[in-house]
């Protein structure tokens, strides 16, 4: 698989899971961006381990990290959220 | 240029759906079967839920709950106590099972919700009869025990007066609900026998209780020296009856005791002329029917009674926003002629669900401050009437938009310190991947390097385990030709087909797991110094 070949294969996985996520949100009759977004972070994550190559790093994978960045910056925020309800309730 | 057009696009896009999504950040639940507000929007899997199997049951639970009248009536009548509790428990049971359907079908705006209602009358009216029931047989044997005791006696027949006419209303109410019941069973095909059944034991009840009262009551009753009457005999809430009289025999200062419904409800003194006088403000008593005697000592006065009518009121709401997430509900409960209605509950109904009460002041006045979520929210303040002479009311809906507290720094300072840390570590660890690639050597030389990449490198692998050793001298030769570190060996050997061979090898090396040895090493060494074996 070449370099190219395997951001838009692991793009197209990405958009498949975000897809399945939100199957199964419908399904269970709730849709919660919060849960949608942790999921979603959840799947970046495993698609990024599994096409980080051993000794290159294309610059896709630079970006790639930005994001999770981001990601688990928010994830941090609604984590922090979550306890703060906890301690108030 | 197309390229270029389609990058604007997407870019475009995302950060649509980012401002989107950002503005449901404060409330992320989107959907959910139960919080649908509009019809439009209801999910059918909950409306499912409400089955045709409730509505089948309905009709049969309203034979039921007539059924169980007969029944428990019945019971009483036979003085069948235990038996009589347990009719009782499952009639309770059933009208809660009734009235959840009631609430789950909506059909509380039709004459089901009528029987619903005069079913709940009809629970509480044979409950009360089972309890007043057992006291007047109690009374009964009381009775016979203090004959001969003046005073006690007395006390008794008073107490079962106060009781039978609360069982002769009990049974004036109970009655005038058999149109309505027959009328709603002849619509859904009921047999309300047992219902009419249960209206001809209540009034034997109650006819035994007059029969008893005639036989001792009346007979009891000689012309008492304390006197007592009421004026006016019929009042409204908040009216004020005179409850008064004389004592003929009394002496000045002498405490008469006035009871009303077999209730102490006060002691007054005799003035000098003998005579006495209550004024009794008709507050919280439940509309109808009530008895009054009073006592000097051992002197019973006789009996009198005096009517409540009922009233309506009139309940108002204001809405007014007291910070972000609380709302203050006041408002005023008035009887129909302005009278303020005090120290009542008034509920307050949030979003046709939550129920909180308030309570008014002396003056009518109620105030009730109620912490909400954030978004539109109705409210209704209503007065049920529960123990008052007065009739329910409710005031029309308000709503109110409550704006919510602000998003909270603490969990923004948190994800900024995360992101902080995040971006730190990544910068670490690319630093650290740099640093073991790059061979250790002075800073300088590093310079001269890269000024001129065709001179001779410096590179160290002594030490190194040899395939550690094959790697850095690899690093070092891609370094040297200037060939990006994101190549692969063959990448390189393409790129550089001189040193096709070298990268051949190191491929080989890397991925087929192979071990140079030390001529191999000291040869890609060679090559990597550009064949000048003095710069090592």
């Amino acid at each position: 698989m070449t370099g190219s070949a395997k951001k838009y294969y692991a793009a197209a996985v990405l958009a498949v899971w975000l897809i399945i996520v939100a199957f199964f949100m419908i399904l269970n009759r709730t849709l919660d961006l919060e849960v949608f977004f942790v999921l979603s972070l959840i799947g970046l994550l495993v698609v990024a381990v599994l096409i980080d190559g051993a000794f290159s790093r294309p610059r896709y994978m630079r970006y790639i990290g930005y994001l999770i960045a981001a990601g688990v910056a928010l994830f941090a925020y609604i984590v922090a959220e979550k306890i703060l309800e906890i301690i108030a309730a | 240029m197309n390229h270029r057009a389609s990058r604007a696009v997407l870019m475009a896009a995302a950060v649509l759906v980012l401002a989107l999504l950002g503005a449901q950040a404060a409330d992320p639940v989107l959907y959910t079967a139960e919080n649908t507000s509009t019809a439009a929007h209801t999910d059918p899997a909950t409306v499912q839920k409400r089955s045709p199997g409730d509505a089948n049951a309905l009709v049969p639970l309203m034979d039921e709950l007539l059924g169980q009248t007969g029944t428990l009536t019945l019971t009483i009548k036979l003085k069948d106590y235990e038996s009589a509790e347990r009719d009782l428990a499952r009639y309770s049971e059933l009208s809660r099972q009734f009235d959840r359907l009631v609430v789950t079908l909506d059909v509380s705006g039709t004459d089901i919700g009528e029987f619903q209602q005069n079913n709940r009358q009809n629970q509480e009216s044979l409950a009360a009869l089972l309890n007043d029931t057992r006291r007047f047989e109690d009374l009964q044997r009381l009775e016979i025990e203090v004959r001969g005791n003046d005073e006690q006696h007395m006390a008794v027949v008073y107490e079962g007066e106060a009781l039978r006419q609360k069982m002769r209303e009990g049974f004036s109410a109970y009655a005038k609900r058999e149109a309505a019941a027959t009328r709603i069973a002849e619509h859904y095909d009921l047999n309300a026998t047992p219902y009419r059944e249960s209206v001809d034991h209540f009034a034997e009840i109650t006819d035994a209780a007059d029969d008893w009262w005639k036989e001792t009551g009346g007979r009891s009753a000689p012309k008492s020296p304390l006197r007592i009457a009421v004026t006016p005999d019929e009042g409204r809430y908040g009216d004020t009856l005179l409850i008064a009289g004389t004592h003929d025999g009394g002496r000045p200062g002498d405490p008469v005791e006035i009871y009303i419904d077999s209730r102490l409800t006060a002691t007054v003194a005799l003035d000098d002329g003998g005579s006495y006088r209550y004024p009794y403000r008709i507050g919280r008593v439940p509309a109808g029917s009530h008895i009054v005697y009073a006592t000097a000592g051992a002197v019973y006065s006789s009996v009198v009674t005096f009517e409540i009518l009922s009233g309506n009121t009139s309940t108002t709401l204001a809405l007014a926003e007291v910070n972000e997430t609380t709302v203050a509900c006041t408002g005023n409960l008035t009887t129909d002629d302005g009278r303020p209605v005090t120290l009542a509950p008034v509920h307050l109904r949030i979003d046709d669900d939550t129920l909180t009460t308030a309570e008014t002041d002396k003056n009518g006045t109620y105030r009730k401050e109620i912490a909400l979520p954030a978004g539109e929210h109705t409210l209704q303040a209503e007065f049920h009437g529960a123990g008052y002479p007065l009739n329910a009311s409710e005031s029309p809906v308000g709503t109110i938009i409550v704006r919510g507290e602000g998003l909270s720094p603490l969990p923004f300072a948190v994800a900024l310190a995360a992101l902080f840390g995040t971006g730190w570590y990544l910068r670490r660890r690319q630093y650290r991947r740099e640093e073991s690639l790059v061979v250790e050597r002075p800073e300088e030389e590093v310079e001269v390097a890269e000024e001129t990449a065709e001179q001779a490198p410096q590179v160290s692998i002594v030490g190194l385990p040899p395939r550690e050793a094959a790697t850095v001298l690899f690093c070092t030769l891609r370094a040297r030709l200037g060939i990006p570190e994101t190549k692969t060996p063959r990448d390189c050997a393409r790129i550089a087909p001189d040193h096709a061979g070298f990268f051949g090898r190191y491929e080989l090396i890397r991925y087929a797991g192979e071990t140079p040895s030390e001529e191999e090493l000291r040869a890609m060494e060679e090559e990597v110094l550009g064949g000048d074996k003095n710069a090592a």
